[in-house]
């Protein structure tokens, strides 16, 4: 380290440790691919409906172990249902929960931004306090005391999670905004009579963009995080509906005499956020390396 | 770091404390009824009118609020719906399970994650650093939920070693510590690499060395004060969390804290027990801001001056 200093050279990845990240990083974009796949294609290739129940088959171990049976290769839960069915549905579940909360955080955090950005003033105070409000706050714990709201509602629960890491979105938009204002294409296209939201959308925004896409990638595991481990709960994702957490919660009643229940669903949400993570900070390191 | 700088930041952080309390009552007064959820679905229609009656439950959100605001300042911060006793008190009678286990997880977290950070931002871009990274990426993209039932699959099930669940004995501890440990070591060694690196290509680093600094003292005198902004920042960020950081944690080993007691009472909607707790971990929050905002200015006397004018 001493010597990379005094000798002036800032090797950021040796040859050999980027091969390395290169499979790494592979593997991920493999993983979290497979699981888009499964997540559109869920109704489609999974083998029962995820809500059948057979109580004879109460139970039963993966295919690979004494006493499984081929029809059901992860087996099946308490009532008999097919765990990969189930698996299957609960990964379109939670990568829709997911993907609709970081889209939805993105709009509403930029637009904030680029409203207090635009507005400055009391508008810009305002909006920068409830970010310091937001930032200081475990999002958990509001989440939670909005979460008695919920009655089973799966639109006001992805509407809390589109809330999860708004502050930051609005954080970076309103700062670049506000060093985007100063530069000449901005300054050109308003002297040409454009509008402000034209301004916004066809200028601004495709020039601050790809911060805004880094912060989506390292939000999104985050996400995933937070409706998983409120659906384990019970708080999150209600039954008959289902997600990766909340398979998790079930197969802990079961842990002492069917530990796949609770392993396969841990493992998936594990991979996928594992994949996601690298992802994220592989696209930072490309396209925004000042972001941290 | 004068007196008018330290009333705005107590003013404002009042300021927050009262944001958070009221937003809480009020989704908490609009998010529906806890009669259900106490009585059962069979309750007697008197028995309900009854309940009502007693907890205000028919007044509107407003009067229920001012209601409460006058009691709050009277120090009556309500009594438990479900408990029957002061809805302090349940908290309080929780709060010296929470606090020994974030204490000793704390301490741990602190420790291990900022040597772990500093050894990989000291050994930049060698095998350590490396191998120190594979296991923080590891640590902070597992769900706490994920890792403790795996813990508990591998040392109480498999192994048969430790308790999984309770409070009873130091063995009790082990198990949520370690969850808590390994996922938030992995976050602030995350932190303090970044922060490290970030400082030790400034240019005054190659000065201090020009200048005949041993690496030690270079490290010590200009790069740790430089990078241990940041790092209290998150440090005052988990410290606030310290009364409900663990929800997670405590609901899943079944240990007797606040956090599973807001779990227990957000479900069972035990309104006045899920304020006080809110109360407690805003106000735990803003001091903990309130103290890391105090501690910039020993740690980089510049930023009070910059501030206090501002």
């Amino acid at each position: 380290m001493q010597d990379t200093i005094t000798k002036n050279k800032r090797i950021t990845t040796s040859p050999e440790g980027y091969r390395g990240k290169g499979l790494l990083v592979g593997i991920a974009a493999f993983w979290l691919l497979a699981m888009l796949f499964i997540g559109f294609t869920a109704p489609l290739i999974a083998p029962y409906d995820f809500q059948e129940m057979d109580l004879i088959a109460r139970l039963l171990p993966p295919a690979w172990m004494d006493g499984g049976n081929v029809s059901h290769i992860f087996g099946t839960d308490a009532m008999g249902r097919d765990n990969l069915s189930r698996l299957f549905y609960s990964i379109r579940l939670s990568l829709l929960v997911a993907i609709l909360g970081t889209l939805i955080c993105a709009v509403i955090g930029s637009t904030i931004g680029f409203v207090a950005a635009h507005f400055r003033g009391v508008v810009d105070e305002t909006v920068m306090m409830l970010v310091d409000f937001q930032a200081s706050l475990p999002y958990m714990i509001l989440a939670l005391a909005v979460i008695a709201f919920f009655e089973n509602n799966i639109f006001l629960f992805i509407g809390v999670m589109g809330m999860y890491g708004w502050e930051m979105y609005a954080r970076f938009a309103r700062g670049l905004a506000l060093s985007a204002q100063e530069q000449g294409y901005v300054i050109a296209a308003k002297t040409f009579g454009a509008s402000p939201i034209r301004i916004y959308l066809r200028h601004i925004l495709p020039n601050v963009g790809n911060t805004l896409l880094v912060n989506m990638t390292l939000n999104f595991p985050k996400l995933i995080m937070l409706e998983t481990s409120l659906s384990f709960l019970g708080l999150g994702i209600q039954p008959p509906n289902t997600s990766l957490g909340n398979l998790v919660g079930f197969g802990r009643d079961h842990i002492l005499t069917a530990w796949w229940l609770v392993i396969i669903p841990a493992m998936t949400i594990f991979l996928t956020t594992l994949s996601m993570s690298i992802l994220g900070d592989w696209t930072r390191d490309k396209l925004d390396p000042t972001l941290k | 770091m004068n007196s008018a700088y330290i009333i705005r930041k107590l003013l404002r952080a009042m300021l927050t404390v009262w944001l958070v309390t009221t937003f809480v009552f009020i989704i908490l007064r609009l998010s529906g009824d806890p009669t259900v959820s106490v009585l059962g679905v069979e309750a007697s229609p008197e028995a309900v009118e009854a309940f009502h009656a007693k907890w205000g439950l028919d007044d509107s959100v407003g009067v229920q609020y001012a209601n409460f605001i006058k009691n709050a300042l009277h120090g009556d911060l309500g009594l438990s719906i479900l408990e029957g006793t002061s809805a302090v008190t349940s908290v309080v009678s929780r709060l010296f399970n929470t606090l020994t286990l974030m204490g000793i997880s704390t301490a741990l977290v602190f420790t291990i994650g900022v040597s772990f950070g500093l050894v990989a931002s000291l050994f930049h871009n060698t095998s350590k650093d490396r191998l120190i990274m594979i296991f923080a990426v590891a640590g902070y993209s597992s769900p706490t939920f994920v890792l403790a039932i795996l813990l508990i699959l591998l040392f109480s099930i498999q192994l048969g070693w430790l308790p999984s669940t309770g409070s009873g004995s130091w063995a009790h501890y082990i198990l949520p510590v370690m969850t808590m440990t390994i996922i938030e070591s992995a976050v602030f060694a995350r932190f303090t690499r970044s922060a490290m690196l970030e400082v030790l290509y400034q240019p005054y680093m190659k000065t201090a060395l020009a200048k005949g600094l041993s690496w030690k003292q270079a490290v010590r005198r200009h790069a740790l004060p430089n990078a241990a902004i940041p790092v209290v920042t998150i440090m005052g960020f988990w410290v606030g969390l310290i009364i409900a950081g663990a929800v997670i944690t405590e609901t899943i080993f079944s240990w007797p804290g606040v956090g599973r007691l807001l779990i227990y009472s957000v479900k069972h909607r035990d309104y006045n027990v899920v304020q006080v707790i809110v109360l407690c971990v805003s106000c735990t929050m803003v001091i903990a801001n309130f103290t890391v905002d105090l501690l910039y200015g020993w740690l980089d006397p510049r930023i009070s001056i910059e501030k206090s004018e501002a």
